[in-house]
């Protein structure tokens, strides 16, 4: 598939105390949402906020939206294209929705104040259903923080959404709402708007996700469609007495006394053949469990 | 008018009110007790509107300067977001001049206007420059314990630390009172000379501070914007 990128990254470093992020070379497409996965630690907030121009702290290339800038310059021409939401409340906890509606559209002269307050009500964040401007931060639970921030985000009008972790405080029903309001985002932009967001709730999330980053230890160590992905990985289930044979050329395994599943890569299958197994296309969550399993410190139990 | 207006964005209902009710407030006491109880209260309402300021202070940017706050990427993410920020504690410094050393010599002025100078100098027993030396040291002690106060409080987003530095704010101001009022006044021209070292100092320190919070927020190394830039 040819497509045009909303940011293309080259030779992306960034060093601290033990940790090292290295990108020599990504690309996130444009008119995607595309999510970046892997475990705490792997650098997926260092690179969002580098993106989004809160870290400057870089050496490398970034090209964002059609704007260049390199080796720690600030991303000052793309901003007014860009929104954000971090992994914590980014308002002061004694500030009042009035004041986060009033200063929101001080920092940003794309800010529709309309919206935000129709965008408040739907993602309900007052219980009674009236706007309560007077509310203040505080007061407000996690999961209704994150909801003031992306009601703050989506009133503006961006070309690129860029989110932290945006699912994590949010319940099951808010976090379906935020896949349509993302996809409902993409569809608005016929092409041209994009969404990239971390998340550990890759399977709450999977439905929205056309594009999946998978991130180790600094390093990107898997990137692609959802779509082809899918066609790369497969889904391996055999019986007991299939497993040590197959093990060599899965990605991961776990195993009861019955049988066994592992991911294995598609191009691995001849290896696997004459072997009574049963292959499944697997999920994003799958995938993404199996390849940060094989490139995981931690150590984990057998099973 | 943009900058008065971006700050007066992040003042709450009842910062706004205080800000502006309470010196007005203090201004009613001073003449009150001027004309009817024939007693000159400045040091006194000084003291109430340092109480009043540094609390009002907490509710507008308690916690801004705390280590793991997240606020500045608010201003980060936006194209103006630095100048705006930089503008609040401008217009917010600009501010704490003006009551601070507006109100001393507004009140002043009114003991004078008021032909009331005998009160305030059979007072404090002392001579029109001791009387004058006092009030701008008073003015200066004001603005200096605020500065670092204010500073000091916003480090933690905790109401009990703002109240309890605002606390010891007016216990200051008022034995600040007592060593001007029984000072000579070769002992008040040091004590104001140290005040203004402290308020000027003070001031340039947190006008340094507040850039370098927001400049900080920005690397994980500080060694690093210096290798960027060359230095």
């Amino acid at each position: 598939m040819v497509t045009e990128n909303a940011i293309t990254i080259n030779n992306l470093t960034k060093s601290f105390k033990g940790f090292k992020l290295e990108i020599p070379h990504l690309e996130i497409p444009k008119g995607f949402a595309t999510a970046l996965i892997g475990e705490n630690g792997a650098g997926k907030t260092t690179l969002l906020n580098i993106l989004a121009g809160v870290r400057l702290d870089y050496k490398g290339q970034i090209s964002c939206m059609g704007e260049n800038f390199a080796n720690g310059a600030d991303n000052a021409k793309v901003k007014e294209k860009i929104g954000y939401t971090g992994p914590g409340n980014y308002y002061l906890p004694h500030w009042t929705v009035n004041q986060v509606e009033e200063l929101t559209g001080l920092l940003f002269d794309d800010f529709n104040k309309d919206r935000f307050r129709q965008i408040c009500m739907e993602l309900a964040i007052f219980p009674d259903g009236n706007f309560a401007g007077k509310k203040k931060v505080k007061e407000l639970s996690d999961g209704t923080k994150m909801k003031l921030m992306l009601a703050g985000m989506l009133a503006r009008d961006t070309d690129l959404l860029i989110m932290d972790e945006p699912a994590s405080p949010l319940d099951p029903v808010m976090r379906e709402k935020l896949c349509d309001t993302i996809r409902g985002y993409i569809d608005s932009g016929a092409g041209e708007k994009s969404v990239f967001f971390s998340t550990h709730n890759v399977s709450d999330m999977e439905y929205v996700t056309d594009y999946a980053i998978i991130m180790e230890h600094g390093q990107v160590v898997e990137a692609g469609f959802v779509e082809d992905l899918k066609e790369k990985y497969i889904l391996v289930k055999g019986d007991k007495e299939m497993e040590q044979a197959a093990r060599p050329y899965l990605y991961s395994v776990s195993s009861n006394s019955y049988g066994f599943e592992g991911i294995c890569l598609a191009e691995n299958m001849n290896a696997l053949a004459g072997m009574n197994l049963s292959t499944e296309r697997p999920s994003l969550f799958q995938i993404s469990v199996a390849v940060m399993k094989a490139n995981s410190r931690i150590m984990m139990n057998k099973r | 008018m943009s900058k008065i207006k971006s700050y007066f964005a992040h003042l709450s209902t009842a910062s706004k009110v205080v800000t502006i009710l309470i010196p007005a407030l203090m201004l009613v006491f001073e003449i009150e007790g001027l004309l009817v109880f024939e007693f000159d209260m400045l040091a006194f309402m000084m003291a109430v509107i340092l109480l009043a300021d540094i609390l009002t202070d907490y509710f507008c940017f308690g916690g801004i300067y705390s280590k793991d706050g997240k606020v500045q990427n608010f201003y980060k993410i936006s194209p103006k977001g630095k100048d705006v920020y930089m503008n609040v504690f401008l217009v917010h410094g600009i501010k704490r001049i003006l009551l601070y050393f507006g109100f001393p010599l507004i009140s002043t002025s009114l003991v004078f206007l008021l032909g009331k100078q005998e009160i305030s100098l059979a007072l404090n027993g002392m001579t029109m420059a001791g009387y004058l030396l006092g009030t701008i040291g008073t003015a200066f002690g004001g603005y200096a314990y605020s500065l670092i106060g204010s500073l000091i409080s916003r480090k933690w987003d905790m109401v009990m630390v703002s109240f309890a530095i605002a606390v010891w704010g007016t216990s200051f101001m008022m034995i600040f009172n007592l060593i001007k009022m029984w000072s000579p006044i070769h002992v008040k021209v040091i004590i104001l000379g140290v005040l203004i070292v402290i308020s000027v100092a003070g001031t340039l320190f947190a006008m340094w501070y507040n850039r370098k919070k927001l400049e900080d927020s920005y690397y994980d190394e500080k060694s690093f914007k210096r290798n960027q830039s060359g230095v």
